[in-house]
């Protein structure tokens, strides 16, 4: 058994010292070969992300209502009052938003990033004697002019040159309101959430 | 048994490098934010009458008339030509503004509109005499352009005056005006 053992451990150590010798050539070769391609290695750049902002808030402006009424601000900013006194103070405007892809290092490689968006569902509010909601959400994002609280909406960032690139894009929609007694000042919070679909390379 | 450790783990390494990924790479991340509706209600504006603009009792002569001026302050009222106050000595038949409450949003600035013609009418008669020169004073501003302001509690009061002529011979009476008063915010 001795022997047997001492004759295959002599025929394996000189398969095992000639790849141990040239290891350090092929090791080498391997990170030239990553380099030279480009290929994205996490020891020399950032993972890539996307983010959301919310740049300005919907404002619906300052106004009067009797019983119940609405007021509708589109993604262009134009309004339209249905039982609505509209009166002088905050300025009705859409709310904006920007999202950005950051490749997460310097290559200049020309991107298509796919993004899909989504807005939840927003809650109804009471202040006081006042209560809205909002409905009917409009974008001035092709495609989706009209978006109902949790549909998604595609987006591509197309031939991004830049280690960061951005879009921003305008969220409108109409508040119902109702009022008993006195008045107040409604804050509706309205969730969006990106998420990258796919990141393709250009030839 | 460390060198074929490291054999195995040159292997991987090597592997892993020139192993092709495709021309596209998945990034699955996502981010969220909350953006925010905002929208400013206003209280309704309300205005309630406290007292009518009242003319008193009225005596003028048969071949003049005469003219009474009724200010913006309680006691501020006057006598033309040959009209004169029919009232007795300490009567209620006095003459003084218009006062109106009015109530909203704190510190807001409103606007007073009465429209026209305004008209004064004999309590016995009936006989209607327009109300000219109409003024109109918020507590509030002190002013006396139709403009007022809510304080910090949403709480107002505005008078208003006028004059009455009232012509020659007319029967004496007790003369009071309706005044359609409209306020809005500014």
């Amino acid at each position: 058994m001795r022997a047997a053992i001492h004759c295959c451990h002599k025929k394996m150590v000189p398969v095992t010292k000639a790849v141990l010798a040239i290891a350090p050539a092929l090791n080498a070769l391997a990170l030239g070969l990553v380099l030279a391609i480009g290929w994205p290695l996490s020891v020399h750049g950032k993972t890539p992300e996307v983010s959301i902002t919310a740049d300005r808030a919907l404002h619906f402006g300052t106004f009067m209502v009797f019983g119940s009424g609405s007021r509708t601000v589109s993604a262009a900013g134009a309004v339209i009052d249905n039982s609505i006194v509209a009166l002088e103070g905050m300025a009705s405007a859409p709310a904006r938003f920007t999202v950005s892809y950051d490749r997460g290092n310097e290559s200049k490689h020309v991107l298509d990033i796919e993004l899909e968006l989504v807005i939840s569902s927003m809650p109804r509010i009471r202040e006081g004697g006042v209560e809205g909601a909002v409905a009917n959400l409009q974008t001035d994002l092709p495609g989706a002019a009209q978006v109902r609280p949790g549909e998604a909406i595609r987006l591509t960032l197309a031939q991004c040159r830049t280690r960061v690139c951005s879009r921003s894009f305008h969220v409108g929609g109409r508040l119902d309101v109702t009022r008993s007694f006195g008045g107040g000042v409604l804050l509706i919070p309205i969730p969006i959430d990106a998420a990258v679909i796919s990141v393709e390379r250009q030839r | 048994m460390r060198n074929r450790l490291t054999v195995l783990a040159f292997t991987g390494s090597l592997g892993a490098a020139i192993v092709p990924s495709g021309l596209h790479a998945q990034s699955p991340s996502s981010s969220s934010a909350e953006g925010q509706a905002a929208a400013q209600v206003v209280t309704n504006l309300q205005v309630q009458p406290l007292a009518d603009l009242q003319f008193g009792a009225i005596v003028v002569g048969v071949g003049e008339g005469g003219e009474v001026v009724v200010g913006n302050a309680a006691a501020d009222f006057s006598y033309r030509g040959s009209a004169r106050s029919g009232c007795g000595q300490g009567g209620a038949c006095a003459p003084h503004p218009a006062m109106f409450q009015v109530n909203g949003e704190a510190s807001r600035a409103y606007r007073i509109t009465i429209a026209g013609p305004v008209l004064a009418r004999g309590q016995a008669s009936g006989v209607a005499l327009e109300v000219s020169a109409l003024t109109l004073f918020s507590a509030n501003i002190s002013g006396s352009d139709g403009l007022g302001r809510l304080n910090a509690d949403g709480a107002d009061q505005f008078t208003v005056g006028g004059t009455l002529l009232v012509p020659a011979a007319t029967t004496p009476d007790i003369f009071r005006a309706d005044l359609p008063v409209t306020v809005s915010y500014e």
